[in-house]
């Protein structure tokens, strides 16, 4: 709100330093803006809040000014209205959404240009005067917040105006030209002849406006429902001064002033010759608002702001308001000026009292009180702790939007798209679904990396992805059977030019990631289903018993080559963090080293086919108690027969074990190998 | 042979005795040079192999032997010379060294730990909350009731009309967190919210609030005051000067707006700070007693403090990112 300060100092005295001015307004809620020069005046824009409509006109304004400071504090004369009604013309008000409507017929008035000083200070505020009548209005409002409009009595057609919610697809010329096409929900002006001549608070119609040659006016002042206003405001985008102010709380009590103000000005600067004249009023009021009486502890005070503001001293910060107070017992019963539609409860007169008490004597004191017990979060323990095990291994951490292209759903031939939510109102047209899974944004992310000249990426990502809840199980908080589900993914892309990103360093990543979680006992099995694989190509699901943990994969060429023109292979894993959270965790195992040496035999071993080598290197894995580690020497394939070579080391924590009790073992081993998988042992030497 | 084993022994002596590389080329000279005691050995071969009683080509051997473990020795002191004198084998101290390759995280990772941390030692724990919600979560609960003129001002994202939305701020959380948990609590909620706005350098339809809520029988504005101050003295620096206002928020009575001191002008008023002195870092307030009530907390005994900071401008400011998209575009690694 613009407070050009010779218009402000019609009412009050400002302080000398204009900083202290600016200052406190600032601390009792209206922040500074900016300051603006003009060529007449200093223009204060104070930032306004939306529950203070009164604060929309520079009277406002001036009476919280004057709550501080103190001092004079003038309010403009006004003319006494006759009450009886205006003769030959009515008023129909046939929408709810009108609460009042308060008119006055002014005769022969004569159009000019309105006073010199009137103007200046209309272009003071930003407004361009227009003519006497027109500048009255919008000088009034300004001045009180209340916004008013004056019909050429003459040029509203036929003797009647009419408030009434407006006609599906009945259309208006507006003011600027533009035909709008309105619905049920906008509230107009119409004539006689039942045609719009303007929605009711925001903007009037060319037609029935004020012209040079206007004698006799109808000038009036509402309140409406500021929803509807807003709605239709918003609709249309027409964001005039008076529709703006329509969209608050505005008290209807506030045509009490308006009204006559403007009534007043206009006796004084528009009148014909002879002088105008006021042939009556007609005031629609049905339902007046009941005021609220407020019960106050004032105690409130410092139980909700830590200070301690003396009773007396609440008292006249209230009164100083413009509240009635009376005291009762220790309490006080506070009645709020009606124009202050934003006190309607205790809590909001303690903010009364502080605010005028002054925000900068509440103390700041460290948090005293009983800690609570900390919540535990799992996953977002687990989120934090894989962000920084992840960046150890060397990927980078990104994070993308979860709304995506549902062309691009389509061009990746995703099997989630049945389930896959869309946004009604798409923020932009790519922007159209919230993601299933990260790696469309993913894959972009690649093709912009490989696209300006890189050779090689690593990254990941934790976050959500959602989709519809078929099953109607729910994920907390959420009620059972709300129909979306959000889950808790990380998600890690890699791929490189020379091939250094391969299958079986992402795996090492993955197996790393899981070890330095604690989480042990991890099996790999291949996933041949094609809809739980996507958008594996080739896909191994990580188990912890019968927990799936993760997914791990190439990324179809079908996909990464086709869709996102990805010049090398792509592999990529997707850990659930959801599960990752139902598994079992067990802390590092820190084994000394055994002071006996250890006897190191290897062992070729030929598999049949459709045997997995993980599945043989478990089985010996758990051999014997005095195995101690096997691995994996080499992999290589003859005529169709893969053999791989396995090396254990043996060795016992309690005594020298000699090479014949090892190879005994071994021969266990390979025995069982044999049996359980068929494989043939094709050599078993020291290596 | 005796020979060679007494100047083997006495070429250790020696070598031991050696402080610094030009003696070392002295004692190479003695033994290895032109006219040392070796090459005076090998002119001598014929003499020794009689007076041992050896095939000449024996001593030959002997001899060789001997050359290479002097040789062997010098180097060794040499080395350890080189190395103990600080000046090394051949290596160029000023060229780059190789890294191992680690990842680097988010600039969020990096501001919402540091923001964690410290509301953590204040006994606050992380919570977080479902994005799709609900128009109750989002806006009754959060003492937006229909009607309400800031529902305008969040334009929001819309699953399903009229009532299932994208959270257009966390402070669905904050009910969420009544509702489901013991009082009192102390949490912060570092969380995206989404409204409906075409991205462009400085807004977009997805950002981070960092929100938090304290709920308990004694909360009062001194706190709140007490414990965002301490924050912005941690976050911004001990000399940070922290100021409340009093600014209207639905979610919050009294509410208020929590301002540091400009570090460029030091509160006078500069172009940063739009002449202000002051720049707003969060909204804050008093846990309104209708939200209260809403989520089964009586008013009238118990009290809390909450606050939101926009969180994406802060990181900005801080990491010197210009523009908003590249913290959501994968643009930043």
């Amino acid at each position: 709100m613009k407070l050009p300060l010779k218009w402000v100092s019609d009412y009050i005295d400002l302080p000398k330093d204009l900083r202290v001015f600016t200052d406190k307004m600032t601390m009792i809620g209206h922040m500074l803006d900016k300051t603006i020069e003009t060529d007449t005046d200093t223009v204060i824009d104070l930032e306004l809040r939306g529950n203070r409509a009164d604060c929309y006109g520079i009277l406002g304004l001036c009476r919280e000014a004057h709550a501080v400071f103190g001092g004079r504090f003038d309010i403009p004369n006004r003319v006494a209205l006759p009450e009886e009604p205006y003769d030959g013309f009515s008023i129909h008000v046939k929408s709810p959404d009108v609460y009042r409507f308060y008119s006055v017929v002014i005769r022969n008035v004569k159009v000019a240009p309105s006073p010199q000083w009137m103007q200046t200070r209309l272009r003071d505020y930003g407004m361009e005067p227009i003519n006497n009548i027109v500048d009255i209005t919008n000088y009034v409002m300004i001045e009180s917040g209340m916004p008013l409009h004056a019909f050429d009595l003459h040029r509203i057609g036929g003797d009647r105006l009419e408030l009434r919610n407006a006609r599906d697809g009945e259309t208006f010329v507006s003011f600027d030209g533009g035909t709008l096409t309105l619905q049920s929900e906008d509230v107009v002006f119409a004539n006689s002849e039942d045609k719009v001549l303007g929605l009711v608070g925001i903007v009037g119609g060319k037609e029935s406006g004020i012209r040079d040659d206007t004698t006799d006016i109808l000038l009036e002042c509402a309140a409406y429902n500021q929803a509807t206003i807003r709605k239709t405001l918003y609709r249309y985008s027409i964001l005039t001064e008076a529709g703006l102010r329509h969209t608050h709380d505005l008290d209807a009590s506030l045509c009490d002033f308006a009204l006559p103000r403007a009534a007043e000005l206009i006796l004084t600067h528009a009148a014909g010759e002879g002088g105008a004249e006021l042939s009556g009023t007609r005031d629609y009021h049905p339902k007046p608002r009941k005021l609220p009486e407020i019960d106050f502890d004032p105690h409130e005070v410092t139980r909700l702001g830590g200070v301690s503001v003396p009773v007396a001293e609440q008292a006249d910060i209230l009164r100083r308001l413009d509240c009635v107070v009376k005291p009762s017992g220790d309490r006080l019963v506070v009645a709020p000026p009606p124009f202050r539609t934003d006190i309607t409860a205790s809590e909001d007169l303690v903010e009364e009292v502080l605010r005028i008490w002054g925000y900068e004597k509440i103390p700041s004191r460290a948090l005293s009180s009983a800690i609570p017990l900390p919540v535990e979060q799992k996953e977002l323990e687990l989120e934090e702790r894989s962000r920084d095990i992840l960046v150890a291994l060397g990927l980078d951490e990104i994070i993308t939007v979860p709304l995506i292209d549902g062309a691009v759903i389509d061009a990746m031939k995703d099997p989630l798209k049945p389930v896959t939510i869309p946004v009604l109102n798409p923020p932009t047209a790519n922007h159209t679904h919230l993601r299933t899974s990260m790696f469309a944004e993913h894959l972009e992310v690649a093709h912009k990396i490989f696209g300006r000249g890189d050779t090689t990426m690593a990254f990941y990502e934790v976050g959500k992805t959602y989709r519809k809840n078929e099953d109607a199980v729910h994920q907390p908080p959420h009620k059972p059977g709300f129909p979306y589900i959000e889950h808790r993914e990380l998600t890690a892309l890699v791929s490189s030019r020379d091939a250094y990103w391969d299958y079986y360093r992402l795996k090492g990543v993955l197996e790393t990631y899981f070890s330095e979680l604690g989480v042990r006992g991890i099996t790999f099995t291949k996933e041949d289903d094609r809809t739980l694989s996507y958008p594996f190509s080739l896909c191994a699901r990580a188990m912890q018993g019968g927990l799936c943990l993760a997914r791990i994969g190439l990324v179809s060429p079908m996909i990464s080559k086709s869709v996102f023109s990805l010049p090398y292979y792509v592999y990529g894993f997707v850990v659930s963090i959801d599960n990752l959270a139902k598994a079992t965790f067990t802390l590092p195992d820190y084994m000394p080293y055994s002071a006996f040496p250890a006897v190191i035999l290897d062992m070729s071993v030929q598999i049949p086919a459709g045997v997995q080598a993980g599945d043989v290197l478990a089985t010996a894995q758990t051999g014997s108690e005095l195995i101690r580690e096997v691995t994996i020497e080499d992999v290589f394939a003859r005529d169709g027969i893969r053999s791989i070579l396995l090396r254990i080391v043996y060795q016992s924590k309690e005594r020298n074990l000699t090479v014949e009790e090892a190879r005994e073992i071994h021969n266990t081993v390979a025995a069982t190998l044999e049996k359980t998988y068929g494989a043939t042992i094709v050599g078993r030497n020291a290596p | 042979m005796i020979v060679p084993e007494t100047i083997l022994t006495a070429a250790r002596q020696d070598l031991a005795a050696v402080k610094g590389i030009s003696q070392l080329e002295e004692i190479e000279t003695k033994y290895l040079g032109r006219n040392g005691k070796v090459n005076s050995l090998f002119k001598n071969m014929k003499k020794l192999a009689e007076e041992a009683s050896k095939d000449v080509k024996e001593i030959g051997k002997e001899l060789n032997r001997l050359k290479q473990e002097l040789e062997r020795l010098i180097t060794e002191k040499k080395e350890l010379l080189l190395a103990d004198g600080g000046t090394g084998p051949d290596i160029d101290l000023t060229l780059p060294g190789i890294r191992p390759r680690i990842g680097k995280l988010h600039p969020h990772t990096l501001v919402r730990r540091q923001m964690n941390d410290i509301f953590k030692g204040m006994g606050f724990s992380v919570y977080e909350g479902p994005h799709i919600e609900t128009d109750e979560y989002v806006f009754e609960r959060a003492n937006l009731p229909k009607n309400h003129p800031a529902r305008s001002l969040q334009d929001t994202i819309i699953i399903e009309n009229p009532d299932i939305l994208l959270r257009s701020h966390t402070s669905s959380v904050q009910s969420r967190a009544m509702e489901n948990l013991e009082l009192p609590i102390r949490l912060v909620v570092p969380g995206f919210a989404f409204r409906y706005e075409t991205p462009n350098q400085t807004n977009h339809f997805i950002f981070l609030q960092y929100e938090g809520i304290a709920v308990a029988e004694d909360l009062t504005m001194a706190d709140l005051h007490g414990a965002l101050e301490t924050f912005c003295k941690m976050f911004f620096g001990r000399d940070t000067k922290v100021r409340i206002r009093c600014k209207y928020y639905p979610q919050v009575e009294p509410g208020c707006g929590l301002d540091i001191q400009c570090k460029f002008c030091g509160g006078k008023g500069c172009a940063v700070c739009k002449r202000r002195g002051w720049v707003e870092i969060a909204g804050a307030g008093m846990v309104h007693a209708n939200m209260l009530r809403m989520n089964g907390i009586d008013p009238s005994r118990y009290s809390g403090f909450a606050w939101g900071m926009g969180f994406d401008r802060i990181v900005m400011q801080k990491l010197n990112i210009d523009d908003i998209r590249k913290l959501y575009n994968g643009a930043l690694i």
